[in-house]
């Protein structure tokens, strides 16, 4: 059974997906008009009954690529262990790991929706799904809706720069139309030093650490990238 | 246009050298393939909350795949590139220290292509395509999809059937690299490598045609920081595009 996590407007509690559909549909928390320059386009009306929702998923497990000079090419080379590929551990960041770090995120404050019940859901969403849904990814729920999707998290490393976690995040806002009032995706990075250990001496631990870390940062520079005003 | 193509062969050249130094990438080659996903669609992936829409979705078109005429027999399969490159040349027009300077520059494209044309994009974006009209098939041709790509390095060099199906009338179609390259002078293009065969009803060749498609890009890559859908997107058009331009100079040279 599928798990979503409700976390926002000063809710938390984790629940089975039949019983969060009903707690997410009681109108207890009155939402509070959002604060930041994107967010006038999906400002809560005055009189709603629910309050808004951003609907966060994670990313599938992390993928792979590497850019070398006389080889390389092969994406996914160190996750599938190819010969010639740096030997990463395995699942290092799977979609489990990358809910709990979620879970413990401010997400409602990283987007800039204070008062936006978080929606935390646990499974993955394929990329083909995040590209071919016009309408939201979760039916249903207040007009006043966001969704935040990581389409894929990658290691990438190249010759020159190093290592890095890099994720591709989309992100959309809804109001009482079917079609969403803001698109955005990009792809953040944060650069890597200790992952993923270069011998077998190196502590583990210490680079799934750091990985998870860059994790979390990734997500607020994701958010910091939405959040930043347009340019005029 | 002399220009470009020396352009086009020096990023090649680059890519060739990549390709001859990269034995470490292949696994021991076989002649037989990983299991296809068959002609059946793909089973539907699991939903992911009773309330998400689309979930259900398999991860590529799958319509095209059963013939809309009667079946013939004939097959069709199709593999998507397992491998991808990115070559930015500046003013010093190439070489190791061009390479190093846009190094960080191209490993992020090649990520940002990795994720836009993973296999299954690819394959939906073929399949997209009248594959059967573009590849001189007949109508009764049932078209195969193997999820998981060929080791590159095998891909072009194994000479036998690829899959294990012993059908008559029999012919594949290989996708063996998928290149961005940005000139100082040409700008930036997206090129893909594509491979036919048509096997008959044996193991031996009877024709084949391996050539690049190429087309411009406006929108890719993206900057960094801004949005970069369309740019993504952009990706998956010129792949599509690159499949119709490669389509038509095979079925003028399988003509021949």
């Amino acid at each position: 059974m599928n798990i979503i996590h409700v976390i926002g407007a000063g809710l938390g509690f984790t629940c089975a997906v039949p019983v969060c559909a009903q707690v997410v549909a009681i109108p207890a928390i009155p939402a509070i008009a959002a604060s930041s320059a994107s967010d006038a386009a999906i400002a809560p009306p005055a009189a709603v009954s629910a309050p808004c929702e951003l609907h966060i998923w994670p990313g599938s497990p992390m993928r792979s690529t590497y850019h070398g000079w006389f080889h390389g090419g092969i994406v996914d080379g160190a996750v599938q262990g190819r010969d010639g590929y740096r030997k990463l551990p395995e699942q290092p960041l799977g979609t489990a790991r990358q809910t709990e770090i979620l879970k413990a995120a401010d997400l409602a404050q990283l987007f800039a929706k204070p008062g936006f019940q978080v929606v935390l859901h646990d499974t993955a969403l394929t990329s083909q799904v995040l590209r071919r849904t016009a309408g939201r990814l979760q039916e249903g729920g207040p007009e006043c809706y966001a969704e935040f999707a990581i389409d894929d998290v990658f290691f990438q490393e190249d010759v020159v720069n190093g290592r890095f976690l890099k994720i591709l995040g989309r992100y959309r806002e809804f109001g009482s139309g079917p079609a969403p009032l803001r698109s955005f995706g990009t792809l953040v990075q944060v650069k890597l030093q200790k992952f993923p250990p270069k011998t077998p001496e190196d502590d583990l631990a210490a680079g799934l650490e750091e990985l998870g870390t860059a994790y979390g940062k990734a997500v607020e520079q994701f958010a910091a990238a939405l959040n930043k005003p347009k340019k005029k | 246009m002399k220009l470009r193509h020396a352009a086009f062969h020096l990023s090649l050249a680059l890519l060739i050298a990549a390709s001859s130094g990269q034995a470490q990438d292949a696994a021991p080659a076989t002649a037989a393939a990983p299991a296809p996903a068959a002609t059946e669609p793909p089973a539907a992936e699991p939903a992911a909350e009773p309330a998400v829409v689309a979930a259900a979705g398999p991860a590529y078109r799958t319509d095209s795949l059963q013939p809309k005429a009667a079946a013939d027999g004939c097959e069709l399969h199709i593999w998507p590139a397992e491998r991808m490159n990115s070559i930015t040349m500046g003013l010093l027009g190439g070489g190791l220290l061009d390479a190093a300077l846009h190094s960080g520059r191209d490993a992020t494209n090649k990520t940002l292509m990795a994720s836009a044309l993973d296999s299954p994009s690819q394959l939906d974006a073929l399949l997209a395509l009248d594959l059967r009209t573009e590849l001189v098939r007949s109508a009764g041709t049932t078209i195969v999809v193997h999820e998981t790509p060929l080791e590159r390095k095998t891909a072009t060099k194994i000479k036998t059937r690829r899959s294990d199906s012993s059908s008559k009338c029999y012919a594949e179609l290989i996708v063996a690299d998928v290149l961005y390259q940005k000139s100082p002078i040409y700008g930036r293009s997206l090129r893909t490598l594509f491979y036919f065969r048509d096997f008959g009803n044996d193991q031996k060749i009877d024709k084949e045609y391996k050539a690049w498609g190429g087309n411009g890009l406006k929108l890719f890559p993206p900057k960094e920081g801004e949005d970069a859908i369309a740019a993504l997107d952009e990706l998956v058009t010129k792949f599509k595009d690159n499949f119709l331009e490669y389509g038509r100079n095979a079925r003028k040279s399988l003509a021949k």
